[in-house]
């Protein structure tokens, strides 16, 4: 039983977006979505900064689907198209079971991590980019990032782990202390999205 | 036996006919055309992708899930007015019993409707009794509103299988009792598709099924008097003004508790100046504002015009049932699109035309206004689905004996 | 990088896994690298020969599909003609950074060109872009290319200064990660809050163009403070060496002793060593550096009646105004600010400078790279573990090849700064020799978008009578030329990369047959050398050049021939001592110290010029139009900047559509309360003006830029901006001594649209 979690350093991330497109490229993700993507904490547009008494403040979070082990939209998705992996502790989603009523959407505390076909996907070229085993995206049912389970099925590294810049990103089993994840964890001060929410997400944010 | 009470100097009219004539005809052909025109719009929303509706990631729902709610509540309201009297086995009001059932089967269709509508993949609609997750609010919803719409059949079959000495009155009884534990269940649950989602602060409240049930009350109430007006106008029943009267003093109650419950709400929200003050600034000052001040405003005109006696006319009786339908439509509005008008998280990042409605700007003015207005092809739809229900409406006066049963 | 293929198509880029050993710091991929499968397939690709349609305007986009052949033939038939009615030099091949390949690269660099420039004597035109840091740091002054990444966390301090390792080059990021989490302390100075300000310890917002005025500031202040690292100054620094009244280094045969012989120890033959000469304190009288126990740092003195005086005493009477309290003013920097720079810099060393050609983009911003050595000099932070000047990532490696192939004769070739070719055009003349370019070749660079002066130049290429471009993408270069040929990307050629930036064999293997009708530069050259008569031009094969390329003995030796490149495709460097992790690489020069002091200035294009007196020594001087005084200031008050976005690579991926998803239009970064001023609000468009010309794009509003500012981003083309371009704001006015593209060298306006 692994409980899969990441830990993202944001003393390290300069919002350089090598994550949301090495996920972009591996996932097939078709145009116009995203299923990770980098925020920034500063003024009112991308990689603007705002004024504070202390100067000038910028500061990058990429915020992806939070895996949750409480997850708010496991619970409310009526035919179970969206479901825990007890495996894993992966929050996956079955596009074929999905009736596109996106209660999920409504349910998940994580703005924007969930994102709905609004049309037939379309993608800049004629052939899937990325891993074969990825599962063809559809038009009119929710998508969201799935923690590359396909990769960690095979022994890979999920796409936005593979190599970030900074060296910011960090992944593995929560319950293992020698994994990677854990020891970025170990001895660092860090925080989650949305604590209060109770939703007990896998992804914590090194502070 | 009911009395009659007709307006002083009235002649009484001839025998109307069991069933409705040629208005219900009429009313059968135009809903008709109305609802196949919806039903085109839906193939052309499917084919071309929901893109073509205001909705987006950031606010997945709209238009349809407001009118889903909407329509629950015209349907449980109806259904509660009806049933009560009979439950407790007292006075009614002027035996326009079957008629409010007929209704509230009609908003059962439209809010099934609207919520199919509302669907990417309708088609997987079966996978909803395949694969149930009975943990779901939603499928709670499903399941009530199926057994609901199924006992509302079974009322009314009992309503006129009674009238008829088919059913006995206690069964009467026990099906009226089950059809109003059912009829709040179902507002109640519709509540809960919200009101459990710690996700949005606005919806995260115990008072809501409460309160959608207050709800419920006000509008179905507003729906069964304009309806009976109506048809009384039309010549298809007779009603007694009194039993107007009654219904317009129960408005006027339900509107209060309704108000009273909204106050209830604002004030928690409030009073802590804390994260909720949020949620009333954007009702009572900002995007969603209109809807805020159009309920209270409507409301307030719906109680005055219910309350004082010389304004209890028909006509302005029947304003005051539409200001309260009005009034709680704009209260779905507020509910559903406040939710998404408050994000949880609003750091900027990337912008997509699949992200939020008004996408090409920046994230401050994608919520500047309200964050999502229905497009035309939304409210075609939604108008076909409205034209179904009145189908189904006119369909049962035409061929159903709804009538009062002293009328008959 | 790891390319995944199936079913023909480029799928996927990924960072290859490399041997354990450098993973941790070597292994490197960002946006730019994971777009590639998108880049192959970009939409703006040229698929097959075009020739301009007949009767139409150049630039007007009016293209017709010629077949190869016919391409060919015209195009070698005009070149001939031009060699046979013109001469050598009328033929002009104008590149810039684009490839490095050893085959298929470009100048005398590299197979293709290389033997084509040495047998016919064609014009090379340079790039003008980079020219202030890489004639300096790459051989006028000295040789500084940087410490490796490893040593980044032994650096105390850091200072971005004129770089941005968060967007320019990220995969030098996590070095300084791990320096500040050891506790370094980050300082960035920049007119822009760049994500490397926003983890900064401290942000100083200086006015641009004016670096080099606080550089010298803190110098000044360093030295009147008793800061100095007198040591170093005196045994590693050129401080202490005699020169002449003419600027000249005295050496010891002015003073009567005769150079000796000894053996070189590179090439074993013997040479003669006439040392310099410096003044020693021990003994009151001068000697050559290494002899002397005390060399003197100040001072004037006289050698066999020579008037001579050390490199420091002239330097520190040349800088002398430039206080703390002047460049306060001059930099828009608090004068306590400086001090503390200063201070900082000297004291709480060792201190890495990451600086890269930020610095120079200004006409006069060469003299930045001196000033910077002076900085270094004074206080020992170039050369030691944490100290350095430069960035990681040019911590160039080298790898032995074989370069006879790249040359086929030894005509000689004019290599001149292509921003010239207005001036040679309108003169018909190279200073007193006369230059007439009658055909134009680009390849290799967008030289119409990222150059500067773009107007001026589009009506240089305007008057050639022949212009031919190789580009596999329709860049703005490419819109100007009569004849477009399409060559493949570089995950279609097979060649290797002269430059390695990480310890392996930059082998570039072929991965999928071109696409289109794209030919390499080696196949166009080579049927053009043919159809010219020069049939023995290319005598071999790409893959036989290859060869003889890389089987040198050691290499073959090493595992590492051609075939071995070839079968394995990663093969580690196996000599990686040619890049020490601390880069002392200036001992190489001919005085064996740091330098910012040049003996004999000579210019990267000379044609008679005067050059300047303070070519010499460590300057500043304000820039061409950026300068605060600038009377054209009551018109265009606002300086002008660029940058290096983080999602292109320059004007490369400016069509790919997965960076277009995240970035979609260019914007200009203004702001705020420079907009509130001018009614902008934020996303609006704004037209940027100046007399040069104009571009319409997008406002960003934001305080994360010096108030008077504005920053309009390089690297799109023409059709990306609503209207003009953002080179139409920039002139053409180069700096005499290194003639660099100066893009932040313009002030403009910025009003609504």
């Amino acid at each position: 039983m692994t409980h899969y979690g990441m830990a993202i350093d944001m003393q390290r991330c300069v919002g350089c977006n090598a994550c949301t497109i090495a996920c972009k490229s591996t996932n097939n993700v078709p145009e116009g979505v995203f299923w990770t993507r980098v925020h920034t904490d500063g003024g009112d547009v991308p990689d603007v900064p705002r004024e504070t008494a202390g100067g000038l403040y910028m500061n990058y979070i990429t915020i992806g689907c939070q895996h949750c082990e409480n997850p708010a939209c496991v619970k409310v998705c009526p035919v179970g198209a969206t479901y825990r992996d007890e495996a894993t502790g992966i929050v996956r989603q079955d596009y074929d079971k999905c009736i596109g009523c996106r209660m999920c959407m409504a349910a998940c505390p994580y703005t924007g991590v969930r994102s709905f076909n609004w049309e037939e996907p379309k993608y800049a070229m004629d052939f899937a980019t990325g891993d074969i085993d990825v599962p063809k995206h559809e038009k009119h049912v929710v998508e969201k990032c799935t923690f590359c389970y396909q990769r960690i099925a095979k022994g890979e590294v999920p796409a936005c782990m593979e190599l970030c810049p900074a060296r910011a990103r960090h992944w593995g089993d929560l319950d293992d202390p020698e994994s990677d994840v854990s020891k970025a964890l170990a001895g660092r001060e860090y925080a989650q999205l949305l604590p209060e929410m109770g939703t007990k997400p896998s992804v914590y944010y090194l502070v | 036996m009911t009395e009659n009470v007709s307006t002083a100097g009235a002649v009484k009219a001839p025998s109307a006919p069991a069933k409705a004539g040629k208005g219900a005809t009429v009313g059968i052909v135009v809903s008709a055309i109305v609802a196949a025109i919806g039903i085109a719009l839906w193939m052309v929303q499917l084919s071309g992708g929901m893109v073509q509706t205001a909705m987006r990631n950031l606010d997945s729902w709209g238009l349809y899930i407001t009118m889903f709610m909407f329509f629950v509540g015209l349907s449980a309201g109806g259904l509660i007015i009806s049933s009560v009297p009979k439950a407790f086995g007292i006075k009614g009001f002027g035996g326009i019993s079957k008629v409010a059932v007929m209704t509230s089967i009609a908003a059962t269709v439209a809010a099934i409707g609207f919520v199919v509508v509302d669907l990417g993949q309708p088609l997987r609609v079966w996978e909803l009794f395949a694969y149930s997750n009975l943990g779901s609010p939603l499928m709670w919803d499903i399941i009530v509103l199926m057994v609901y719409l199924i006992l509302s059949c079974v009322y009314l079959w009992a309503q006129v299988g009674n009238e008829k000495g088919k059913v006995t009155h206690a069964a009467l009884r026990v099906i009226s009792v089950v059809a109003l534990v059912c009829a709040v269940l179902v507002h109640s649950v519709t509540a809960w598709i919200f009101g459990l989602q710690q996700s949005h602060e606005m919806w995260h409240t115990a008072l809501l099924a409460p309160w959608f049930v207050s709800s419920a009350l006000v509008c179905g109430t507003g729906l069964v008097m304009c309806a009976a007006v109506a048809l009384r106008a039309a010549g298809y029943l007779k009603w007694d003004q009194s039993d107007l009267v009654k219904l317009a003093k129960l408005l006027a109650v339900f509107l209060l508790v309704d108000l009273y419950f909204f106050g209830c709400d604002l004030l928690t929200e409030g009073f802590p100046a804390a994260s909720g003050m949020a949620v009333v600034d954007m009702l009572v000052s900002g995007p969603l504002a209109p809807f805020f001040w159009g309920e209270i405003i409507l409301s307030a005109v719906a109680v005055v015009l219910c309350v004082v006696p010389q304004l209890r006319t028909t006509p302005l009786m029947v304003v005051a049932g539409i200001c309260a339908i009005a009034a709680i439509f704009c209260k779905r509005a507020q509910l559903l699109v406040g939710g998404f008008q408050i994000p949880n998280v609003d750091l900027p990042a990337v912008m997509t035309p699949f992200t939020v409605t008004n996408w090409e700007g920046n994230m401050a003015q994608a919520y500047a206004g309200m964050v999502y207005w229905p497009t035309p092809l939304e409210l075609g739809i939604a108008l076909g689905v409205v034209g179904l229900a009145f189908l189904v409406f006119f369909l049962g006066l035409k061929l159903l004996p709804l009538k009062p049963a002293e009328q008959e | 990088m790891k390319v995944e293929i199936r079913e023909g198509k480029v799928v996927r880029t990924s960072a290859a896994v490399l041997e354990e050993q450098d993973n941790a710091d070597q292994r490197r991929i960002c946006v730019k690298g994971l777009t590639q499968p998108q880049r192959v397939y970009d939409p703006d690709r040229i698929k097959y020969p075009m020739r301009r349609v007949e009767g139409t305007e150049r630039g007007a986009g009016q293209w017709e599909r010629i077949s190869w052949d016919d391409a060919l033939d015209e195009v070698a038939s005009k070149m001939k003609e031009t060699f046979d009615n013109y001469g050598p030099s009328s033929v002009a091949m104008w590149n810039s950074f684009a490839c490095t390949g050893l085959v298929n690269g470009s100048g005398k660099g590299s197979v293709s060109y290389g033997r084509f420039l040495s047998r016919t004597g064609a014009t090379i035109l340079g790039p003008g872009a980079d020219y202030a840091q890489m004639y300096l740091f790459y051989g006028a002054l000295t040789l500084i290319f940087g410490n490796a990444g490893t040593d980044v966390p032994n650096a105390n301090t850091i200072f971005v200064w004129g770089a941005s390792p968060t967007d320019a080059y990220v995969q030098d990021w996590q070095f300084v990660c791990r320096a500040r989490e050891g506790g370094t302390k980050l300082i960035t100075i920049d007119p822009q809050f760049t994500a490397a300000a926003a983890k900064s310890d401290m942000y100083v917002a200086i006015r641009p163009g004016t670096d080099g005025a606080m550089m010298l500031a803190m110098a000044n202040y360093i030295i009147d403070n008793g800061l100095m690292n007198e040591t170093y100054m005196k045994t590693v620094s050129i401080s202490p060496f005699l020169i002449k009244e003419d600027g000249q280094y005295i050496h010891l045969s002015e003073a009567g002793v005769a150079p000796v012989e000894v053996t070189n120890p590179l090439t074993g033959e013997p040479m003669l060593v006439d040392p310099y000469m410096v003044w020693d304190n021990a003994t009151g009288t001068w000697s050559a550096p290494d002899a002397a126990t005390d060399p003197a740092l100040d001072g004037s003195y006289e050698v066999n009646g020579i008037k001579v005086r050390t490199v420091f005493d002239l330097t520190k009477e040349k800088i002398k105004e430039y206080t703390t309290a002047k460049a306060a003013e001059i930099c828009d920097v608090p004068q306590e600010t400086i001090e503390e720079l200063a201070r900082i810099y000297a004291t709480e060393g060792p201190v890495y400078i990451h600086t890269n050609q930020g610095l120079g983009h200004h006409v006069n911003s060469h003299h930045n790279y001196k000033n910077l050595v002076l900085l270094a000099s004074l206080t020992g932070n170039v050369g030691v573990p944490g100290g350095s000047l430069g960035h990681a990532s040019l911590g160039f490696r080298s790898f032995p090849y074989n370069p006879a192939p790249m040359a086929a004769g030894d005509a000689q070739n004019l290599d001149i700064c292509g921003m010239y070719l207005p001036e040679i055009m309108e003169t018909k003349k190279w200073g007193d020799q006369p230059l007439d370019i009658q055909f134009l070749w680009m390849a290799n660079g967008n030289m119409l978008c990222n150059e500067s002066g773009r107007v001026e130049l589009i009506e240089a290429v305007k008057k050639v009578p022949f212009v031919v471009c190789a580009d596999c993408t329709m860049t703005d270069t490419a819109s100007y030329a009569d004849i477009v040929l399409p060559v493949p990307h570089a995950f279609e050629v097979e060649d290797i990369a002269s430059l390695p930036f990480v310890p392996y064999f930059p082998y570039q293997p072929r991965l999928i047959e071109p696409l289109y009708e794209c030919r390499t530069d080696f196949a166009i050259l080579n049927e053009l050398a043919n159809r010219m008569g020069m049939t023995d031009l290319y005598d071999k094969t790409e893959e036989e050049y290859l060869h003889e390329m890389l089987d040198t003995e050691a290499n073959v030796a090493n595992g590492a021939s051609y075939d071995d490149l070839k079968e394995k495709m990663l093969v580690r460097l196996y000599d990686t001592s040619a890049v020490p992790e601390v880069d002392a690489s200036f001992v190489i020069m001919p005085t064996g110290r740091l330098t910012y002091y040049m003996d004999n200035p000579f210019p990267r294009n000379f044609r008679g010029q005067e050059i300047a007196e303070f070519e010499h020594y460590p300057y500043y001087t304000h820039a061409n139009e950026s300068y605060w005084e600038n009377p054209l200031r009551e018109k265009y008050p606002l300086f002008g900047l660029g940058q290096h976005e983080k999602y292109h690579v320059h004007s490369q991926l400016a069509m790919t559509p997965w960076l277009r998803e995240i970035e979609p239009e260019p914007m200009l970064k203004i702001n705020s309360k420079d907009a509130e001023a001018r009614g902008i609000s934020q996303g609006d468009y704004v037209r940027a003006y100046n007399d040069h010309g104009s571009v319409v794009l997008r406002a960003k509003v934001t305080p994360g830029i010096k108030e008077g500012v504005v920053s309009i981003p390089h690297g799109w083309n023409a059709s990306q901006y609503k209207e003009g371009h953002a080179q139409d704001l920039t002139n053409r006015f180069m700096n005499d001594f290194c003639s660099n593209s100066a893009f932040y060298d313009f002030l403009c306006e910025v009003e609504k649209y």
